[in-house]
């Protein structure tokens, strides 16, 4: 096991969790002390995963496509390091191999050491200046995968920056279609238009609204899309372990300010889907009022205008949960999908897939 | 408050007219899409389904930051593709394709100047090697074994490509300049002696599209923007 600092979560988001997740709080806590994983996706516009693979075993990075059916998912397990061949005297199963193993190249291969990624070495190797990947959480990736984009659709990307989504559902869909990526601050647009250039995402619309207005201007047009992904701002706190810092920031009030914030989201957006549109709304965080309250929301204010889709993901997840406090959530909630730290080695995430029935 | 509007969709006679000098520059032949420009020489390419009436009436309603990418900039009567540029048409190009070796392509990929230097034949004439450190000459000999492996038929992708349109890299020494990278030119060997690149020049690593730089008489300017640049050797 890979074991970093764990974070310092504040007490009440303890309790909290402990509420959440009963018998396996424990689990999540240990899960918390553990190194993320470094993942990347390949950035099919430009390149093919086992050419992307190729080129980065050649850089003696080890590398694991977890995913049958994603082979742009690729997990960078390390490096193998150059010294680690034969002879090396702390490898001593190198050493005591015989002269016929040690010729085996296979055999060196798989005796070679690994070693971690120097801090910052993905982002700067060729590769990813290139655009031939992007690097991006395992987790972070779910939405887009459940979304399951088509070639010639009309999709909004609502709280578009940085662009780890935008690029894949791009990648997905060919360039083809029309993708809005809408984003508020004038800073992460310059960060998301920089990585839709590296990774030559041509068929995107960047525009600069806040969610809310944006959605009711395009509503006024007649503007209508095929699918919607709200990754909805929120307290992050799925992401304890790569941006320790929330542990810091988080706050019951902050939450609830959010949770507001995401139903109006939520609601704009789905008034500017096309009948039998898809709208994928998703948060990196575990609080019940930025996840299934919202959806219990959306479910109560549009009734038999909307249905909640079943989700396929390619990894562990738990169903949505139906009650916080005394609070009880309409039980379709329970199709939307919770993902934990202890389940894949992964950050959190909470996913809902929505579809427009009238 | 009224919307800003700045978008210019450009006519199919402007869009011929950057076409034209894409063609006689780097061959390529069309450019699917709409392109925009923003200023005087920006060009943006957007692939998407939008048609031109769909853009225009959604930037009368909502802020537009961008329409596709950035892929190509005007520079007098010259246009110089973006590396992004490059790589979105790279299956077209066909002209002014300068090939680099490993060692050049990781210092062209740092952000410095390729400088053509004579070498080869200085060399061969024996002269100019007082002038290399050791390892500037190990170098030499290393790349000279190298030569073979950077044969004109393995460039071409495209069977109306010509010996003329690709130099074909056949030598490499080290700058005195930290941040500067000789070339040897090929033409000092070639068929075609005195055709030496000039304007701008697409940069290719074996299947890599480096992006483009201009080549002067004496060097071979980068425009790898500082956030793609490679901060540190990796070859």
């Amino acid at each position: 096991m890979n074991l970093h600092k764990p974070p310092t979560p504040k007490p009440l988001f303890l309790e909290r969790m402990k509420k959440i997740l009963k018998n396996d709080y424990e689990n999540y806590l240990e899960a918390l002390k553990e190194q993320p994983l470094r993942s990347i996706r390949c950035n099919t516009l430009k390149i093919s995963p086992e050419t992307l693979k190729k080129k980065l075993e050649a850089k003696n990075w080890k590398i694991k496509q977890p995913w049958k059916n994603y082979p742009e998912v690729m997990i960078i397990k390390g490096k193998f390091a150059d010294e680690n061949l034969i002879g090396n005297e702390e490898n001593e199963e190198v050493d005591n191999a015989t002269t016929a193993q040690k010729i085996n190249k296979n055999y060196l291969i798989q005796n070679k050491t690994l070693i971690p990624l120097e801090p910052g070495e993905l982002g700067r190797a060729l590769e990813h200046l290139l655009g031939y990947y992007y690097i991006q959480e395992l987790s972070s990736m779910l939405p887009v995968i459940a979304m399951n984009p088509q070639a010639d659709e009309r999709i909004l990307d609502l709280c578009s920056a940085p662009g780890s989504k935008t690029t894949q559902i791009s990648a997905k869909i060919k360039n083809t279609g029309t993708i809005i990526a809408n984003e508020i601050s004038l800073g992460r647009i310059k960060i998301l238009a920089s990585n839709l250039e590296r990774c030559g995402v041509t068929n995107t619309l960047i525009t600069k609204k806040d969610g809310i207005t944006l959605c009711k201007k395009l509503k006024k047009m007649n503007f209508y899309f095929d699918k919607i992904l709200v990754d909805a701002p929120c307290s992050g706190e799925g992401t304890l372990r790569s941006s320790p810092k929330t542990c810091i920031m988080w706050n019951i009030k902050t939450i609830e300010t959010l949770s507001k914030t995401q139903k109006r989201l939520f609601e704009s957006a789905f008034e500017i889907l096309k009948p039998n549109g898809e709208l994928v709304y998703s948060t990196c965080t575990h609080a019940p009022e930025e996840n299934e309250a919202v959806v219990d929301f959306i479910l109560k204010t549009f009734k038999d205008k909307i249905k909640i889709e079943e989700i396929k993901l390619p990894i562990k997840f738990r169903q949505g949960i139906t009650q916080l406090e005394n609070e009880k959530f309409n039980p379709e909630v329970k199709k939307c999908a919770r993902i934990y730290p202890q389940d894949n080695n992964t950050e959190g995430f909470f996913l809902a897939k929505m579809r427009k029935v009238k | 408050m009224t919307p800003q509007h700045y978008l210019k969709i450009l006519t199919e006679k402007e869009k011929r007219e950057i076409v034209q000098k894409l063609n006689k520059q780097f061959g390529i032949k069309e450019v699917p899409g709409i392109i925009t420009m923003h200023g005087k020489e920006r060009l943006f390419l957007f692939q998407g389904d939008l048609n031109e009436k769909e853009i225009k009436e959604l930037e009368q309603n909502v802020p537009i930051e961008r329409v596709g990418i950035y892929f190509a900039k005007l520079i007098g009567n010259e246009i110089k593709l973006s590396i992004d540029g490059v790589q979105v048409l790279k299956d077209q190009i066909t002209k002014n394709i300068l090939e680099i070796n490993e060692k050049q392509a990781e210092q062209w990929m740092m952000g410095r100047e390729l400088l053509f230097d004579n070498v080869f034949e200085k060399e061969d004439n024996g002269i100019g090697e007082n002038n290399l450190n050791k390892n500037s000459k190990d170098k030499i000999n290393n790349e000279k074994a190298d030569k073979k492996s950077f044969s004109i038929n393995k460039l071409n992708n495209s069977d109306e490509q010509s010996e003329e349109q690709i130099w074909v890299d056949e030598h490499l020494r080290e700058s005195a300049s930290p941040t500067k990278t000789s070339v040897g030119a090929s033409w000092a060997g070639s068929r075609f002696p005195g055709k030496k690149p000039h304007g701008f020049v697409i940069i290719k690593f074996k299947d890599d599209f480096l992006g483009t730089g201009k080549a002067s008489e004496q060097k071979i300017t980068n425009f790898i923007p500082k956030n793609r640049r490679l901060k540190e050797k990796v070859f």
